[in-house]
């Protein structure tokens, strides 16, 4: 029975002009954004470099004037000078020197001098010219990824990460919860308008949910993935970048670790499938509590808001984060570590309890469908919703 | 095979159902009358566990009962609802409806085309629900009950808005899905088309069930005429006591202790009310009806 009432509902699904409206978004966001992103080039790794370069001789006015003064501001000049010197290299390595490996290595360099620096409290240097200590484990992760896997460093070789992880800030997060909200906020309310019709069938709830959910899931996710690979072909033979070795930074206990971007894309998947199927079951909660499909959407909205509202309110409230996992990207990169100020968020730790939060809202659908066999009526008889 | 007993349904300012017994066997038709409000789908809601009443308990074969969601299940592989046409699927046809109904009960969809077929539907079954018309969608309504084959069907207003012939070709496969010994409960306003299926007839009044009418079994005859009421008040002191006079127009004389003479004479008595037609038998369903909702 299970398999017929699922197919029955697939019927459904592919009936529903909502559903249709849903996938063709999903199949086109992913191109359109690629297409409207193209018009702004990604900024080249050698002209990078020579921004880094002009900023970082800015720093040189600021030391200039109390290291005459201050022993450790004198310090730090020395350090900086060494600093300044191998950028000054770095930019040629990366561009008429044409030296990966020496381009790396100067690199590397620099990092730990910059270590050194955060060491002796960047004294002398402006806050607005101190380059943050996430940024330089980050920049070190990278080309030690790129040096122990041989990877080549060329202008365009940044240009696969530069779109992908462009397109997941947009879509990871608040649209993503949108859209699957939509998708799933009349899971279990459409039964009230055939209710004759489907009402006592010789199946248990959680039966019909697991159809439900799994239905939902499945649909979106194969339409999340043609609209990434759509989106991920067009870019590959339009812009050359499809380049899935080379490294993404990812934030991993409380550092920064480098991975291929195909084994990147893998954690952005199967993190986003988990998000799919929680927030599908988050909506047939709501289905259950409030019994409005609107408010599905507003209320999964809201819960997603509040740990921003607790925090522009002055709380907090730790045990909000862990809805803001459900951006995936943000635990990915780190950002979300650093947004909540709470350095233990990282993938593993967000996708476990992500998997707990999917577990614990299994069982309260289970409990509340139980205990509607429990109550007794008292001054009124209970009607059976779904 | 299903027994309820004592079922209140009671909300703050109205009781629905008071303290209402009933038990029923496979095999039967049991017809369901009572003006509209008066309790007949809140029977079946109560019966199909949609309602938990205040009070009573539903049991199915001796033992089941609706306690837990697995017996529900049990329960509810042998029982089938006739679904509302208002809640149909617009978009989908009637085989898909009738597919759903028959997987869910019988796991097969095997028989489906054969009850399209006897319901006459083969021009329109396989259009979708929005090109029907009201009878139609009935009839559809009633096909899908047909395909769930389910042993308890419950069908609430099965002939509305039906015509003459398709009241008489669901009224001839009411008949025969007795002979396969389901027990069906019919609740209809369509009254004296009950008298051609049902075994019995239960009338609702204030919550409980006021009279049963077993049609199958030998009952008490009577002389019928329709008597105005000051043509009743002018007879009625020569009437037995265990006379009707129903809805102020409907004279019943039982003729249950009348020797045959008796019998002839006010056979001649009552010819003298000429334009009247006198009829000899049962009281029927209608006549029961008016006898117990439209006296005042």
């Amino acid at each position: 029975m299970f398999w017929k009432y699922t197919r029955f509902e697939t019927k459904l699904l592919l009936k529903n002009r909502k559903s249709w409206f849903v996938a063709v978004f999903l199949l086109f966001f992913f191109m359109l954004f690629f297409m409207y992103y193209s018009q702004e080039t990604p900024v080249p790794l050698d002209k990078k470099k020579a921004i880094e370069r002009d900023t970082s001789y800015a720093v040189f006015e600021y030391l200039d004037l109390q290291r005459h003064d201050l022993p450790e501001v004198a310090e730090v000049y020395n350090y900086h000078t060494q600093i300044q010197s191998l950028l000054g290299m770095q930019t040629w390595f990366i561009g008429n020197g044409d030296d990966s490996e020496q381009y790396i290595e100067n690199g590397l360099e620099i990092n730990s001098l910059r270590l050194e620096v955060h060491e002796l409290g960047n004294k002398g240097i402006p806050e607005h010219l101190i380059v943050p200590r996430e940024e330089i484990l980050k920049e070190d992760a990278l080309l030690h990824y790129i040096k122990d896997n041989n990877l080549p460093i060329e202008s365009d070789s940044f240009a696969t990460n530069h779109y992908i992880s462009n397109v997941l800030t947009m879509f990871s997060g608040l649209l993503f919860l949108v859209i699957v909200l939509i998708s799933g906020n009349e899971m279990l309310v459409y039964e009230q308008r055939h209710q004759s019709v489907l009402r006592g069938f010789p199946l248990s709830f959680m039966q019909k949910v697991t159809s439900k959910v799994m239905i939902h899931f499945v649909y979106l996710y194969t339409f999340l993935l043609l609209g990434f690979t759509l989106g991920s072909t067009y870019v590959a033979k339009k812009f050359d970048a499809g380049e899935f070795s080379f490294p993404v930074l990812i934030y991993k206990n409380e550092d920064y670790i480098a991975i291929s971007t195909g084994q990147y894309l893998v954690y952005i998947f199967l993190g986003l499938a988990l998000a799919t199927i929680l927030i599908l079951l988050l909506s047939i909660l709501l289905n259950m509590l409030f019994r409005n499909a609107f408010a599905n959407i507003l209320i999964g909205l809201g819960i997603f808001l509040l740990p921003d509202i607790a925090m522009a309110a002055g709380f907090k409230a730790t045990f909000l984060h862990p809805i803001k996992y459900i951006d995936i990207f943000k635990v990915l990169s780190g950002d979300l570590a650093i947004e909540l100020g709470n350095s233990s968020i990282d993938y593993w730790n967000a996708m476990t309890t992500l998997g707990i939060i999917t577990v614990l809202l299994i069982g309260v659908i289970y409990g509340i469908n139980k205990f509607t066999y429990h109550r007794v009526p008292k001054e009124v008889p209970l009607e059976k919703a779904f | 095979m299903l027994k309820l007993e004592n079922i209140s349904v009671k909300y703050k300012d109205k009781v629905v159902l008071d303290n209402l017994s009933l038990t029923a066997k496979s095999g039967e038709i049991i017809g369901l009358v009572a003006p509209n409000g008066t309790g007949k789908t809140t029977l079946f809601n109560v019966i199909s566990n949609f309602l938990k009443p205040n009070k009573g308990n539903v049991t199915f074969n001796g033992d089941l009962q609706y306690k837990t969601e697995r017996k529900e299940i049990s329960i509810h592989k042998q029982l089938a609802t006739f679904p509302d046409q208002g809640d149909l699927f617009e978009e989908l046809t009637g085989v898909d409806h009738m597919k759903l109904y028959a997987n869910m009960w019988k796991g097969t969809t095997k028989h489906v085309k054969e009850i399209y077929e006897q319901l006459q539907m083969e021009g329109y079954v396989k259009k979708k629900v929005k090109t029907y018309s009201l009878g139609m969608r009935q009839r559809l309504c009633f096909a899908m009950i047909a395909a769930a084959d389910t042993p308890i069907m419950l069908m609430d207003g099965v002939m509305n808005g039906l015509d003459v012939a398709n009241v008489s070709l669901i009224s001839k496969r009411l008949m025969q899905m007795k002979q396969e010994g389901k027990l069906i409960f019919v609740a209809s306003h369509l009254l004296a088309n009950l008298d051609l299926y049902a075994d019995r007839v239960i009338y609702l009044k204030g919550g409980d069930i006021i009279h049963q009418q077993p049609l199958n079994e030998s009952t008490d005859e009577y002389m019928k005429l329709e008597l105005t009421p000051e043509q009743y008040e002018k007879l009625a002191y020569t009437l037995p006591d265990d006379h009707l006079y129903i809805a102020d127009h409907l004279c019943c004389i039982p003729i249950k202790n009348m020797s045959m003479d008796e019998q002839k004479e006010w056979v001649v008595r009552l010819s003298a009310y000429k334009g009247k037609e006198l009829t000899i038998g049962p009281l029927g369903t209608v006549e029961y009806y008016e006898k117990y909702y439209h006296e005042f």
